[in-house]
């Protein structure tokens, strides 16, 4: 899997090549937000870089064999197949006509430029959450890859979700009450933890349950899910000792979430080597033991998962 | 008569073969499905061991170099655990891996470049080399659990 690519701009200095525009709205992002919150004294755009990272967004938006960030492979879920569309700032296919404004709105609201409803597909249930500087910093980061002219794959979908208006129903009765991030945490690292957790990295999208209607279900976040994309059966990762994660120490926490090893020495698969590969196994470590504190933090949950696969896996799982 | 006799003897003769056949073919392929998932189990093990001492939380440095040995023999011939239509049954081994072998022949090699070398690292015992050696292993276990099998089942 590619992450993000090689030779990115690092320094100040390099910013120089870009349009005068795209500088113009970085010096003028940087003179308001000041501080940075992910790395101290890091630039806007590697904070914005590092947000892109921290927020899994090539898992779905690159392809393994496609351009960065100029749309993914197809996402199987119970409620259809969905491509995550193009990024980049092209300006036709891609997001590069795009106000600051615009993208707040996809990211925080799950609205589009037209104001249309996103499926909520793109976890904007979690990156709702989100700081808006933070938001922004990954906005300039994207107006600086290399724009691709990729045109976006229409998703595949049963007859009754083509209606998009639908989701704003969808949006009512699921949105708010998800995005909360203070919840539980009270100590600055734990919080970081959580804002890590549940409005970056959005673990909950694959390890919490969902009801009849696609939506979380928030008393039982985090204690898995056999309605994970592609069919996945995902495991409970409360500290339940008995059906969670109760028996791993913070360090075994900490090494699964850099290598993909277990402590009984099984290594991770599926989905989860992807997010160890894009996403926990690039945090700083600072990040990375916030993330620990607060997941071993949650309180613990009794869920035994049962899958609705046969074994015979033979007949991918299709409604 | 006799040959009417003769005919359904001979086809239920022939018939038995073929059961006999298949529940023997069947058999077979649980075995190696179960053989299969023991050397994996083993691997996981001997994972589980190294990790302890390259993380440095027990004192067992002899016995690395042991551990680093059986894991590297076994990813030697990693593919020979995969005979064709081994897919059936008690197994999260994926389709994906008759379907695409080149794929998997790539993931399959990557692990054996990487237990050899963690190996050899071990036996040079550099300390700082085979902790980064051990990490490349945990990387291509992990790639080819990522494509190849199918995920949990509790
Ligand atoms: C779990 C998969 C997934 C992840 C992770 C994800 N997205 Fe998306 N994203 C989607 C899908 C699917 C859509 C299309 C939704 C639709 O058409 O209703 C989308 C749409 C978008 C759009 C709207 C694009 C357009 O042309 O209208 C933007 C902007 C976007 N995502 C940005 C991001 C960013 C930034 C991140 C990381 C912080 C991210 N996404 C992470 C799946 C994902
Ligand atoms: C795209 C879906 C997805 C996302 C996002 C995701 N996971 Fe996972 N996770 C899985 C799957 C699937 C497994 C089972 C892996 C396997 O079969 O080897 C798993 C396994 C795990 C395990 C091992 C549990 C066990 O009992 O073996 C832990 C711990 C874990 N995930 C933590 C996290 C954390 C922390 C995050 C957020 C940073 C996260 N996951 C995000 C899908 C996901
Ligand atoms: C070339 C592919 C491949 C490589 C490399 C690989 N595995 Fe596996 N592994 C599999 C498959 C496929 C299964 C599922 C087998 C089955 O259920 O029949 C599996 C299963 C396992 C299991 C579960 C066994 C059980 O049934 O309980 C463990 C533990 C395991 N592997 C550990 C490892 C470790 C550790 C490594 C790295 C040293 C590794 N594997 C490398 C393909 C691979």
């Amino acid at each position: 899997m590619q992450g993000v690519p090689q030779g990115l701009p690092r320094k100040e200095g390099t910013i120089a090549i870009f349009p005068s525009l795209a500088r113009g709205l970085i010096l003028l992002c940087t003179a308001v937000l000041g501080v940075a919150s992910a790395a101290p004294g890091a630039s806007l755009l590697e904070r914005g870089e590092y947000l892109v990272r921290a927020g899994g967004c090539t898992n779905c938006h690159t392809d393994e064999e496609g351009a960065f960030l100029a749309g993914g492979r197809a996402l199987h879920t119970p409620f259809g197949t969905f491509y995550a569309p193009n990024i980049t700032p092209h300006l036709r296919h891609g997001i590069g006509a795009w106000t600051d404004a615009d993208f707040l709105r996809a990211m925080k609201a799950g609205l589009s430029p037209d104001g249309e409803n996103y499926y909520p597909a793109f976890p904007y249930v979690a990156y709702a959450g989100m700081r808006r500087q933070d938001v922004l910093a990954i906005k300039a980061y994207l107006n600086s890859v290399p724009a691709v002219a990729q045109p976006n794959r229409p998703h595949q979908l049963p007859w009754y979700l083509h209606f998009r208006p639908g989701v704003w129903l969808w949006k009512w009765r699921y949105l708010s009450p998800l995005a909360r991030t203070t919840d539980g945490a009270v100590d600055p690292v734990q919080q970081r933890g959580e804002y890590l957790v549940n409005a970056l990295a959005h673990c909950g999208e694959c390890h919490t349950p969902r009801d009849w209607f696609g939506g979380l279900i928030d008393a039982q976040r985090h204690a898995g899910s056999v309605y994970g994309v592609d069919g996945d059966v995902v495991p409970n990762i409360t500290p339940d000792r008995k059906t969670g994660i109760g028996k791993w120490s913070g360090d075994d926490l900490s090494f699964y979430l850099q290598t993909g090893l277990t402590p009984d020495g099984d290594s991770a698969g599926g989905p989860m080597a992807a997010v160890i590969d894009n996403v926990t196994s690039r945090l700083t470590n600072q990040d990375l033991q916030a993330m620990v504190r607060y997941v071993l933090s949650i309180p613990p949950i009794e869920n035994v998962l049962q899958s609705r696969q046969s074994k015979t896996k033979r007949d991918p799982y299709e409604y | 008569m006799l040959n009417i006799l003769k005919t359904t003897l001979s086809g239920l003769l022939l018939l038995g073969a073929a059961v006999w056949t298949i529940i023997a073919v069947a058999a077979e392929t649980e075995d190696i499905i179960k053989y299969r998932q023991g050397v994996m189990k083993s691997v996981g093990g001997h994972m589980a061991a190294a990790a302890q001492i390259v993380r440095g939380k027990v004192d067992y440095g002899d016995d690395l170099g042991y551990h680093a040995e059986s894991i590297a023999r076994t990813m030697q011939t990693v593919e020979s655990l995969f005979p064709k239509d081994t897919d059936f049954g008690e197994t999260r081994a994926l389709d994906a891996i008759w379907s695409e072998p080149d794929k998997f022949k790539a993931v399959s090699d990557e692990s054996r470049a990487a237990t050899s070398a963690f190996h050899d690292a071990v036996k040079s015992s550099d300390k700082n080399a085979y902790a980064a050696k051990f990490k490349a292993v945990a990387d291509a276990c992990k790639a080819c659990h990522k494509d190849f099998r199918e995920k949990k089942e509790q």
